[in-house]
């Protein structure tokens, strides 16, 4: 076998050598990260089971819509009663989608309210088999928690009594075929999160 | 890839595959540890080999400082991989560099590089937090199949591709490095060189493992599959088919769990690895003894 001399290289080369790769590996990463900062498009941020609000058809928007507006009816009752009310009370109350209103079209909704300790579900079973089903995720604080110190937004609604819910909106495309239960994890039963807007990149928000 | 669902969700739907394939997120999952067995399981017995377990933890912890500071330039949510690529490789040449230089113990360095990426990175975390919803980065921790996109998949792919090339192009090379550096030398190897390479491909392997597996629990699973196989093997080969079956049932089985019981894919993983490690030490007590069972040397200082 012939006698080879292996030189390891001397720590001057090597720390060279390290610098320029760890400045390419850089320059790289620094043009992919600002070619995405750059991209605008709606739908960026959004997660894979996320869909945006503004590209549902307009009855969806519609309902979505409705759903807004009837859980902060819910959640006033939820502050004045500490419970959250029956879809049959906030029909009564006229207040939509758990009330129908006449004069739009599309599919009824049979609303159910399924609980399990802090997990709120309103569930709508729609009665057309075309027609999705929707739901809305209500997640209170465990007792005796922290404060959580999140933003308002969309996802985060705070009670007159400081306490801070999260909030999603779902479909699912089974609708009326879709089995009744409480969904705590509704993105691995096949539910798509419907957002009004993509999460927002932090450095474009003071 | 729709039409790719649209078919397997058909055929979960006849009953020739599970109705949970009814979901594509699952399928993406599926195809997910299909790429993630061999490239773990490959690495997995070179980790343990040279010594390099606490290495992979930190390179996992500084994935998750590359998130959030992919999040702070700017990045998508669901990609923020710029973040994730640059400071996991810079970190990986600085881990590397030092620890080849330095005087001290070698996991002495690793923890103070482990230390500092994690002190960034739940800094950088908190000051997210105020901006930024950051439930989502929670996936990034403990690995969620739920948010795995059809360019993750992508990725996982082209990047498995390499790493599997460079591996089997250096393997004899890195088998004997890793066990006998001084012969490795006499036979020509350059031994930085060689270290460097596996460091390089160990962190490109954890990035894209991460939102399978998680940050916190990605270093267990190219170390337990190889611990698993070391009770079974009896050749260098064995030692790597047995590496990539133990990754590749930790896998399916993890999926398995974490589908049904709704608990994080990361966790369900090394459960299942952590299962099948147990079940292979009780094995190993039924199995006759030979040569193969002295330890072997390894690196000394890795």
């Amino acid at each position: 076998m012939p006698e080879r001399e292996v030189r390891s290289p001397s720590q001057r080369r090597e720390l060279v050598g390290v610098i320029r790769v760890g400045v390419a590996v850089l320059a790289v990463a620094w043009i992919y990260a600002g070619s995405q900062a750059a991209d605008t498009s709606g739908t960026r941020g959004l997660l894979t089971y996320q869909a945006l609000m503004a590209d549902l058809p307009a009855g969806e928007q519609l309902l979505f819509r409705e759903l807004q507006e009837g859980l902060l009816e819910a959640e006033r009752d939820r502050a004045v009663m500490k419970r959250w009310p029956d879809p049959s009370a906030l029909e009564a109350d006229g207040i939509p989608p758990f009330a129908r209103d006449a004069t739009t079209k599309g599919p009824t909704y049979a609303w159910r309210r399924l609980q399990n300790g802090t997990t709120v579900n309103y569930l709508g079973i729609p009665s057309a088999s075309d027609a999705p089903a929707w739901l809305l995720l209500i997640q209170e604080p465990e007792p005796g928690s922290p404060p959580d110190p999140a933003p308002d937004d969309e996802e985060h609604h705070r009670l007159p009594d400081g306490i801070v819910l999260h909030i999603s909106v779902w479909k699912h495309a089974d609708g009326s075929r879709l089995e009744v239960a409480l969904a705590p994890l509704p993105q691995a039963r096949g539910w798509v999160q419907i957002v009004g807007r993509a999460p927002v990149p932090a450095v474009a928000t003071p | 890839m729709t039409a790719f669902y649209s078919w397997v969700a058909a055929l979960a739907a006849s009953g020739i595959l599970p109705g949970d394939f009814q979901y594509p997120f699952l399928v993406r999952g599926f195809l997910s540890v299909l790429v993630l067995a061999p490239v773990l399981g490959g690495l997995s017995h070179l980790v343990v080999t040279r010594r390099m377990a606490f290495f992979s933890a930190a390179l996992g912890q500084a994935a998750l400082t590359g998130v959030a500071i992919g999040l702070l330039v700017g990045e998508p949510i669901n990609a923020p991989y710029g973040g994730m690529f640059g400071f996991c490789l810079v970190s990986t040449l600085a881990m590397v560099y030092v620890k080849r230089h330095a005087t001290l113990p070698s996991d002495t360095l690793i923890g103070v590089f482990h230390a500092l990426t994690l002190g960034l990175g739940l800094c950088l975390l908190v000051a997210l937090t105020r901006q930024f919803n950051v439930h989502q980065v929670e996936s990034v921790l403990f690995g969620s199949l739920l948010t795995v996109t059809d360019g993750d998949l992508a990725l996982l792919v082209a990047v498995g591709v390499v790493v599997g090339a460079l591996l089997l192009r250096q393997y004899n090379a890195l088998v004997l490095d890793s066990l006998n550096p001084p012969l490795a030398s006499v036979t020509g190897a350059d031994s930085a060189y060689l270290e460097y390479l596996f460091a390089f491909l160990l962190a490109l392997s954890i990035v894209v493992s991460l939102k399978v597996i998680g940050a916190l629990l990605v270093e267990s699973l190219v170390v337990v599959p190889a611990a698993a196989a070391r009770n079974l093997a009896r050749s260098t080969r064995g030692y790597l088919v047995w590496s990539i079956g133990v990754a590749f049932l930790a896998g399916i089985g993890g999926l398995g769990v974490s589908t049904r019981l709704l608990v994080p894919t990361g966790g369900a993983v090394v459960l299942a690895a952590s299962l099948l490690f147990f079940l292979t030490l009780l094995a190993r007590l039924f199995m006759p003894r030979t040569a193969q069972d002295v330890p072997t040397p390894g690196r000394a200082n890795a």
